[in-house]
C-alpha cells in the first residue's frame, strides 16, 4: 500500500504514459463508459416519454393506473407494487456488492452464493415487470369521461402472440 | 498488491477493505437507501391523498413534494454509484470524467420537455378539435366508446 500512496501523491505525472492515468484496468474503464452510454440510452427513452406526456392536455394519474398488485384482485393499492420492485432492486444491488467483495477475497463459494441471490432478484424483478405490462395491456383501460377517470373493460382481449404460440406448438408436435 | 500487479503492472490503486468495515459500510448504505425509499413512498402517498380530496390540491405544494422526491432520488443514486458501484473510491479525475457528461441531462431534460410543452400549446391554439377532445371538462362527446377488439376471429 506504500506504493499506492506514493503514486496517488501529487509529484507523479500521470499522463506521461506507461500507466493508466485513471489507475484502472481496461475492462473497468470500459464498463464505466458503457454505463454512461447506457444512462443516456435509458435517459432518451424516459425523456421521450416526458415529451409525449408534456404534449398532452390530459394524462391518466399513474397512482390510479398502477394501483394493482398480483393476486390482490381489484384492490386499490397505489404505489405498493412499485415499492416492492424498488426494494427488490436495492436488495439485488446489495447482493451484487457482496459477491464482488467475496471475489476480492478469492472466496468462490461466497461469490456463487451471492451471485445466485442476485440472479434470483433479477428474475423476480423481470417477472414483476412482465406481470405489470401484461396487466396494463389486458387489464382495465382507464379513460377520461366528463373529466373523470373511468375503467372501461380492457385495452384488448386478444393475445397478439396467441397464434404464434399455437403455430409453434403445432410445429413441435 | 501482488495480485494486482499480475493483472496489469500499472494498476496500483487498490481499494480493498477488510471484511468487517466493508460489511458495516454496506449495511449502513442499505439502511440509508431503505429509509430514503420509505420517505419517498410516504411523500408519494401524500400526493395521492392530496389528489383524492374534493378540492384540487395546491399546485405549488404538489410541485414541492415532487421536487423533494427528485432530490431524494438523486441522493439514492449518489449512494448506489458511490458506494455500491465503488465510483467514490476511484481517482477524482475519473469521477469527473464519468459525472461531467451526465450534465448533458440538464440540457436534455429542459429542451425536450420544453419541446413537448410547446407542441401542446401550438395544438391548443391552432387545433380546436385537439383542445376540446383532450381537455377534461371540455368534451362535447357524452359517452366514451370502448375500443373494438382488434383481430378477433
Amino acid at each position: 500500500m506504500d506504493q499506492s500512496t506514493a503514486l496517488s501523491s501529487k509529484g507523479i505525472n500521470w499522463w506521461s504514459g506507461g500507466k493508466s492515468p485513471f489507475n484502472l484496468e481496461y475492462g473497468k474503464l470500459m464498463m464505466w463508459f458503457f454505463l454512461v452510454s447506457d444512462a443516456f440510452t435509458f435517459g432518451g427513452f424516459l425523456i421521450s416519454y416526458g415529451t409525449v406526456r408534456f404534449s398532452q392536455n390530459y394524462w391518466p394519474d399513474p397512482s390510479v393506473v398502477f394501483n394493482a398488485f398480483p393476486f390482490a384482485g381489484h384492490a386499490n393499492l397505489p404505489l405498493a407494487f412499485v415499492s416492492v420492485m424498488t426494494f427488490v432492486l436495492i436488495l439485488s444491488s446489495v447482493t451484487m456488492v457482496l459477491a464482488v467483495h467475496a471475489g476480492h477475497n478469492r472466496n468462490q463459494k461466497e461469490v456463487e452464493k451471492w451471485l445466485i441471490w442476485t440472479i434470483i432478484g433479477g428474475l423476480f424483478f423481470l417477472g414483476c415487470q412482465a406481470w405489470e405490462w401484461h396487466h396494463l395491456y389486458f387489464g382495465d383501460l382507464p379513460v377520461v369521461r366528463n373529466g373523470h377517470i373511468e375503467l372501461i373493460g380492457q385495452a384488448t382481449n386478444i393475445n397478439p402472440w396467441e397464434n404464434w404460440f399455437k403455430a409453434k406448438r403445432w410445429q413441435m408436435r | 498488491m501482488e495480485q494486482a500487479s499480475v493483472i496489469s503492472p500499472e494498476i496500483t490503486f487498490e481499494h480493498h477493505q477488510d471484511t468487517p468495515s466493508f460489511k458495516k459500510r454496506v449495511i449502513k448504505t442499505t439502511i440509508i437507501l431503505s429509509v430514503i425509499t420509505l420517505i419517498e413512498l410516504a411523500l408519494g402517498f401524500t400526493i395521492y391523498l392530496l389528489h383524492k380530496g374534493t378540492t384540487p390540491p395546491s399546485y405549488s405544494l404538489v410541485l414541492f413534494f415532487k421536487g423533494v422526491i427528485c432530490i431524494l432520488t438523486m441522493l439514492k443514486a449518489y449512494y448506489i454509484v458511490s458506494v455500491f458501484m465503488h465510483l467514490g473510491d476511484e481517482l477524482k479525475r475519473f469521477i469527473i470524467a464519468i459525472i461531467l457528461p451526465m450534465l448533458l441531462f440538464v440540457w436534455f431534460i429542459i429542451a425536450f420537455l420544453w419541446d413537448g410543452s410547446s407542441y401542446r400549446d401550438l395544438n391548443n391554439t391552432y387545433n380546436k378539435y385537439f383542445y376540446e377532445t383532450t381537455t377534461p371538462g371540455k368534451q362535447t362527446v357524452e359517452k366514451a366508446v370502448p375500443l373494438e377488439p382488434v383481430g378477433k376471429q
